[in-house]
């Protein structure tokens, strides 16, 4: 499997995702108007990744902000994740959000309070 | 503002190509995303490079104009100004207002007169002449700037004083632009930006944009009323406001009706007491009226928990583009915590739908 590392643009972020150590991340901002064409390779890739049974995952998720349409996205591409943890293997998830930025920790915490792995809540430096 | 304002200003001004309307202050940040605006609107034609320099070259001037020259009194920011941008047909209209000492009122308008006077050589010469002695104003080159509209505009500089009270007056400059060599164009008269810029300061409207709803313009705007509530507000409100302002536009460029030209609407944010509150307009097909009113008529009936359990099954359901409307309005209601207010009504022979949204 190949890595999936894509830039970051004004309306959607840098995605770095790295099969071989586990490490995935999203950082930046999304808010295109039709998030499925963006996130739709994304989601293809997790579905591999998860076929291939990895033992640690570690994901980053790190937005200055997203609107409606990208929040589905982002909670759908999260859930996948759970099957690692359902395969046997461990799953972390890093939320960060900027210092008093109350929108994206309140949407970070009702997306880790509707997924089944461990998600925490971390203020950036 | 509300729904029967709207309605009217929409009547008025869905004609234009498409045009903005500035009230507050100017700080670079907010400069530059007006330009983007205005940019965004040259992004698909390169035909229209020279025009679209012209228009971005007056753009600044006339901003400087109102940074520069804005005096400072108690009650009168001295950055707090009004700027507009209307498009129609080939031809660009852009005006600019701030507030000046009234003793200074007769030396700006005969160099105002003096400068209408000139022939685009004599206005060259003049050019040289100032540029080397600084003559005509005696603060940072108001001169110059002056000369330069004058010589970068189609026709004369339209302007105009009204009076605050015994010391203080609006100053308002009006240029006009047009893709065709034409000298004097049949256009938008000063007294209609001045009203528009009364209505404004009455209803304490920021932000009036009427025009086709893309993401490129989306983005600029949304930037623009963000940095100008975050100046004067608490930062919190300011993203709320960015989030509602993005959901409410890109609700327009996804499922406003396509005319000609594409997906066009108007959108206006004022001041209330301690909120803000968003309008918009736009022309809807028969069954998106009927979807819209079901939506939001079942968002406005739910409490916050009942809103909490729509927005966890919509964000769990797979489909991806059906409910997505859906899921915008129920995060809309949930972020704000107000009442989403709606009415359909029939605006220029469309049926239009507004929204008003408090935030």
């Amino acid at each position: 499997m190949k890595k999936l590392h894509i830039a970051a643009t004004d309306e959607t972020p840098e995605v770095h995702f790295d099969p071989h150590d586990g490490s995935i991340s999203l950082r930046g901002t999304s808010m295109s108007e039709d998030p499925m064409g963006f996130y739709e390779p994304l989601e293809s890739w997790m579905t591999e990744f998860v076929e291939s049974a990895p033992g640690i995952v570690d994901a980053e998720i790190h937005l200055t902000y997203f609107n409606s349409t990208s929040a589905k996205r982002i909670f759908h591409l999260l859930l996948q994740l759970e099957d690692i943890k359902f395969s046997g293997g461990k799953v972390h998830v890093v939320w960060k959000y900027n210092d008093g930025d109350e929108l994206m920790q309140m949407k970070g915490e009702e997306i880790a309070d509707m997924l089944e792995i461990p998600v925490k809540l971390v203020k950036a430096e | 503002m509300d729904f029967r304002l709207l309605g009217e200003l929409y009547g008025e001004l869905h004609d234009d190509n498409f045009c903005f309307f500035y009230r507050g202050q100017f700080s670079d940040h907010i400069t530059s995303q007006l330009f983007n605006i205005s940019e965004s609107k040259f992004a698909d034609n390169k035909s229209k490079n020279k025009i679209r320099k012209k228009v971005n070259f007056l753009m600044v001037e006339c901003i400087q104009n109102i940074e520069r020259h804005g005096i400072a009194e108690p009650d009168h920011d001295p950055t707090l100004g009004f700027f507009s941008l209307r498009s129609q047909g080939d031809h660009f209209f852009l005006t600019s207002c701030n507030i000046v000492q009234t003793n200074i009122i007769e030396k700006l308008q005969s160099n105002l007169d003096q400068v209408n006077e000139l022939d685009p050589d004599e206005l060259k010469n003049l050019y040289k002449a100032v540029l080397g002695k600084g003559e005509l104003s005696d603060k940072g080159g108001a001169g110059l700037g002056i000369i330069e509209m004058a010589r970068k505009s189609s026709g004369k500089l339209d302007y105009e004083f009204v009076r605050i009270n015994e010391s203080l007056s609006y100053f308002y400059l009006q240029l006009s632009l047009s893709t065709e060599r034409e000298l004097n164009i049949e256009g938008i008269p000063l007294k209609d930006s001045i009203r528009y810029h009364r209505l404004m300061l009455e209803s304490d409207v920021h932000f009036i944009y009427a025009g086709l709803f893309t993401n490129e313009t989306i983005k600029p705007i949304a930037h623009t009323l963000e940095q100008n509530i975050s100046l004067s507000s608490n930062k919190e409100k300011s993203r709320i406001l960015f989030h509602v302002l993005i959901e409410l536009m890109q609700n327009i460029s996804k499922y406003a009706k396509t005319s000609e030209h594409g997906k066009e609407g108007i959108f206006t944010i004022r001041n209330a007491d301690h909120s803000y509150e968003i309008h918009s307009a736009n022309p809807v097909n028969r069954e998106s009226m009927d979807r819209l009113s079901e939506i939001i008529d079942r968002v406005n009936s739910a409490d916050m928990d009942e809103l909490d359990y729509m927005y966890r099954s919509e964000m769990k359901k797979t489909n991806t583009e059906e409910s997505s409307a859906g899921l915008g309005f129920i995060d809309i209601a949930r972020t704000t915590q107000h009442k989403l207010e709606y009415m359909f009504d029939t605006i220029a022979d469309e049926r239009t739908y507004m929204i008003k949204v408090s935030v």
